[in-house]
C-alpha cells in the first residue's frame, strides 16, 4: 500500500464545467420563478416545481460536491440517507396530510381537532367529566365541561376550570361588550367561538381550536348563555 | 510554495483507502438529510391548518421576489465555492483567500436578508409561539440559517488561518469538505424555496392587504 489512494480518485471537474453547472442552476432559479408568476394549474406547476429542484439538488450533489467523481462509498452513504429522508417525510405527509397542500380551510373540512392542537391543547387530553347528563337536558356548563374549554380557561369555582393558555371567563359580559366597538357581547362572543382567530386577546397565542363544528345548535346557544352568565 | 510539501506529507492511510474526514462529513450530511426532511414535512403538514392570519393564510406573508433574490445570492455562494475548492487544487493561495472570502460574504448577505424576513414578519403578527405555520416556518428555517451561520464561521475562520498557518488553510482536504458542508446547506435551501415558498404560496388567495 505505498500509492496514495487519494490520487486514485478521478479528477475534480474543471473551471468550465463548474461555470456552466452554475449557470444552469442561475437559469433553471430564473424559470421557476417567472413561471411562478403564469396562470398555470396548480398540480402542473408543483409537480415542474418539483423536477426543477430535483434536478437542481442533483446538479450541485454531482458536480459542486463531485459526488459523481468521488468514490461510491459517499455516494451510497449519502443516497441511502437522503433515500431513507424521503421516505420518513413522505410516511408522515400520508400519515397526517390530505395533501390539500397549503389550503387554509383543511382544517374546517376535518370533524377532528385539527393539529393545532399539538402545541397547548388536546381535548382528548383533558379530563372530561361525566356531567351525567348526557340522557337529560343540555346545559351550558356541561357543554363548557365536555368540550375541554376548562384546559385553556378559568372560570373561579368550577372544578376543571383551571387553564392559563387563554383569558378567564368570569366577566365575561362587561368585558366583551366593550371589546370591539359595534359588537354587542353576544356577538363577540359567538364570534370568538365560531371563528377563534377573528379577535385574540393581547398577551395571549392564537391557539384556540375551532370547536364549533362539534358542538349541535342547542350545545352552542347553552354555552353562550352559560358564558353571558359568569360573573 | 513551502506549504506543498506539508499537503503531501497530510496523507492518512486508512481501511477504506478514503480520507475519514471526507467519510465523516458525508455520514454526517446523510443525517442532516433527516434532520432537515423531517422539518419539512413537519411544515408541511401543518402550514394548512395553522389559524389566519388578519383573515389570509399565514403563508401569504411570504415574500417571493425578496427571496427569490437570497436564494440566488446564495446559489452563487456556492459558485464561489466550487472556485476557491479549485484554487487549493491549483495551490493557488491568494485566489484561495479571495474566494472563501466571497463565499462568505454572501452567505453573509443571505442572513441579512432572512434577519429582515423574520423582523418583517413578526412586525405582520406571525410569530414562533402564536401561529402552527409561524412555529413551524420559524423551527425550519431558523435551523437553516443557523446552518449558514456556522458555515460562515467555518469559512472565515479558513481565510484566518490561510494567513498564519497556509498549510492547513490551503490544504484541498480541509477546503473540501467546508465546501461539502457549504454545498449542502446550498441543496437543503433549493428545497425550502420550492417546498415552502413556491409551493407554499401557489394557488393562494392572498388579494386582500395583510
Amino acid at each position: 500500500m505505498q500509492s496514495h489512494n487519494q490520487h486514485e480518485e478521478k479528477p475534480h471537474p474543471s473551471l468550465k464545467l463548474y461555470l456552466g453547472v452554475g449557470t444552469i442552476l442561475t437559469i433553471v432559479t430564473i424559470i421557476e420563478v417567472a413561471v411562478f408568476y403564469l396562470s398555470i394549474p396548480g398540480a402542473v406547476l408543483a409537480s415542474l416545481f418539483i423536477v426543477l429542484s430535483l434536478a437542481k439538488f442533483a446538479l450541485v450533489v454531482l458536480y459542486f460536491m463531485h459526488l459523481r467523481y468521488d468514490h461510491r462509498i459517499f455516494g451510497s452513504l449519502f443516497t441511502g440517507s437522503l433515500l431513507l429522508a424521503m421516505g420518513v417525510g413522505l410516511a408522515f405527509l400520508l400519515l397526517f396530510s390530505n395533501f390539500d397542500i397549503g389550503d387554509p380551510n383543511v382544517s374546517a373540512i376535518s370533524p377532528t381537532p385539527t393539529p393545532h392542537s399539538l402545541m397547548l391543547y388536546d381535548p382528548s387530553a383533558v379530563q372530561t367529566v361525566d356531567t351525567g347528563q348526557s340522557d337529560g337536558p343540555v346545559t351550558g356548563s356541561g357543554v363548557f365541561i365536555n368540550k375541554g374549554c376548562g384546559g385553556c380557561h378559568v372560570v373561579e369555582g368550577m372544578t376543571g376550570a383551571i387553564g392559563m393558555v387563554g383569558p378567564g371567563l368570569n366577566g365575561l359580559l362587561d368585558r366583551s361588550s366593550q371589546r370591539i366597538s359595534g359588537y354587542s357581547s353576544e356577538e363577540y362572543i359567538r364570534e370568538s367561538i365560531e371563528n377563534p382567530s377573528a379577535y385574540v386577546v393581547e398577551g395571549f397565542a392564537a391557539v384556540m381550536p375551532e370547536l364549533r363544528g362539534q358542538m349541535t345548535n342547542e350545545e352552542f346557544e347553552a354555552l353562550i348563555t352559560f358564558l353571558l352568565e359568569l360573573d | 510554495m513551502s506549504y506543498m510539501k506539508d499537503i503531501n506529507s497530510e496523507h492518512h492511510y486508512t481501511s477504506t483507502g478514503l480520507d475519514h474526514r471526507k467519510l465523516l462529513m458525508w455520514a454526517f450530511l446523510g443525517s442532516e438529510c433527516l434532520f432537515f426532511g423531517s422539518l419539512i414535512a413537519v411544515h408541511m403538514v401543518n402550514r394548512g391548518q395553522a389559524a389566519l392570519l388578519h383573515g389570509l393564510s399565514p403563508a401569504c406573508i411570504l415574500d417571493i421576489p425578496l427571496t427569490s433574490a437570497s436564494t440566488f445570492v446564495l446559489l452563487i455562494s456556492s459558485v464561489m465555492m466550487v472556485m476557491a475548492v479549485a484554487a487549493t487544487e491549483r495551490m493557488n493561495l491568494n485566489q484561495t483567500r479571495l474566494w472563501l472570502f466571497m463565499t462568505a460574504l454572501l452567505g453573509s448577505i443571505f442572513l441579512g436578508f432572512q434577519v429582515y424576513e423574520f423582523i418583517s414578519f413578526v412586525d405582520h403578527g406571525l410569530t414562533i409561539r402564536n401561529n402552527l405555520f409561524g412555529s413551524t416556518f420559524f423551527t425550519l428555517t431558523g435551523f437553516h440559517g443557523a446552518h449558514v451561520t456556522i458555515g460562515v464561521i467555518w469559512l472565515t475562520s479558513l481565510l484566518v488561518l490561510s494567513f498564519i498557518r497556509p498549510s492547513k488553510a490551503a490544504n484541498p482536504v480541509n477546503v473540501d469538505i467546508a465546501g461539502l458542508y457549504w454545498h449542502f446547506v446550498d441543496i437543503v435551501w433549493i428545497v425550502i424555496f420550492t417546498v415552502v415558498y413556491l409551493i407554499g404560496v401557489m394557488e393562494l388567495d392572498c388579494s386582500k392587504a395583510m
